[in-house]
């Protein structure tokens, strides 16, 4: 039988997934698999389309799990045999086990930094009017026309450094470790945080500090999540 | 015009959303060879601006394998 996997935990209480739908209209059960616990659906028809219903079903659980541990959230549409599932996590078991260890007691915690062209330090170009190269894809340059719009400043490699160097050196006493990265709109740097359960209210007020500090950034910030972005193994 | 610009960003629900999408979507574990995307009723991802914080990207390739596979992606 097939199943669409969620999660990988260690030690998790069925009762943690006890009440939560999961894709599919379908019940999360628990699947042993060997050193880890996988929370995954059982499926009877392996299509699980990705509805607005799904993904947030696909959430809901591994929120539902993030209640009582940390784990490892597999990506949305994982659907493989049970077999295949237990295979996967016999062969990368140090692996998973190094990560997991990793990510306990964190959450993950999401910063975006929008820079203002409202502020004289980062004026747009008068040239800047959003319009790209037809070889740049449709979602690049539907970006570059909002970006204009709603009046964003392209963050070139320089700039993205030194928002990533300060917001980096901003949390570098509450945050386990981050990833930075530039959206190919080329207006937004993401900083995802990995940060102790603990400090996630202290996460939260160093962030209105660097919000009053930086008045040329728009800094959105969401959280907690699972550490989706700290669930990636490496080849 | 500083603040209409902020206000955009403020719209929790859909940057929640946005957020989940860009979650659950994009990143996390994979076991290679076995993700499987079936794409029904995305369009009720374009909720609003936010979208263009983080998912067109993502959501455009999405639609673009639904326009030219019959709604499968494979990984």
């Amino acid at each position: 039988m097939k199943v669409y996997a969620y999660c990988l935990a260690a030690d998790l209480d069925p009762a943690a997934i006890a009440s939560v739908p999961g894709v599919a209209q379908t019940m999360p059960v628990l699947n042993n698999c060997g050193v880890l616990t996988a929370v995954v659906s059982e499926l009877d028809n392996p299509y699980v389309p990705a509805s607005r219903e799904n993904i947030f079903a696909h959430e809901h659980v591994v929120s539902a799990v993030m209640q009582k541990v940390t784990p490892l959230p597999f990506r949305f549409g994982m659907i493989t045999l049970g077999a295949n599932l237990k295979r996967y996590v016999e062969t990368n078991s140090q692996r998973l086990l190094s990560l997991l260890e990793h990510v306990s007691g964190c959450v993950q915690m999401n910063v975006k930094i929008l820079v203002r062209t409202d502020s004289s330090r980062f004026a747009r170009p008068s040239h800047d009017n959003g319009v790209l190269p037809e070889e740049s894809g449709p979602g690049t340059r539907f970006l570059a026309r909002k970006r204009v719009e709603h009046g964003a400043a392209v963050i070139n490699s320089p700039l993205a450094s030194e928002l990533a160097g300060w917001i980096s050196k901003e949390f570098s006493t509450m945050a386990k470790d981050s990833v930075v990265s530039t959206h190919s709109s080329n207006s937004l740097l993401a900083v995802r945080f990995l940060v102790p359960r603990g400090q996630v209210e202290a996460f939260s007020a160093m962030l209105e500090l660097a919000r009053q500090r930086r008045p040329d950034l728009s800094i959105m910030s969401s959280g907690p999540w699972a550490p989706y972005h700290f669930a990636q193994l490496h080849s | 015009m500083a603040e209409e610009r902020i206000d955009i960003f403020d719209e929790e629900s859909e940057l929640t959303l946005l957020e989940t999408v860009d979650h659950v979507l994009t990143s996390g574990l994979v076991i290679a060879g076995e993700i499987t995307i079936s794409v029904a009723d995305i369009d009720l991802v374009f909720v609003g601006l936010n979208v263009l914080l983080g998912s067109v990207d993502t959501i455009d390739q999405i639609l673009a394998k639904r326009q030219g596979l019959g709604i499968e992606n494979s990984n």
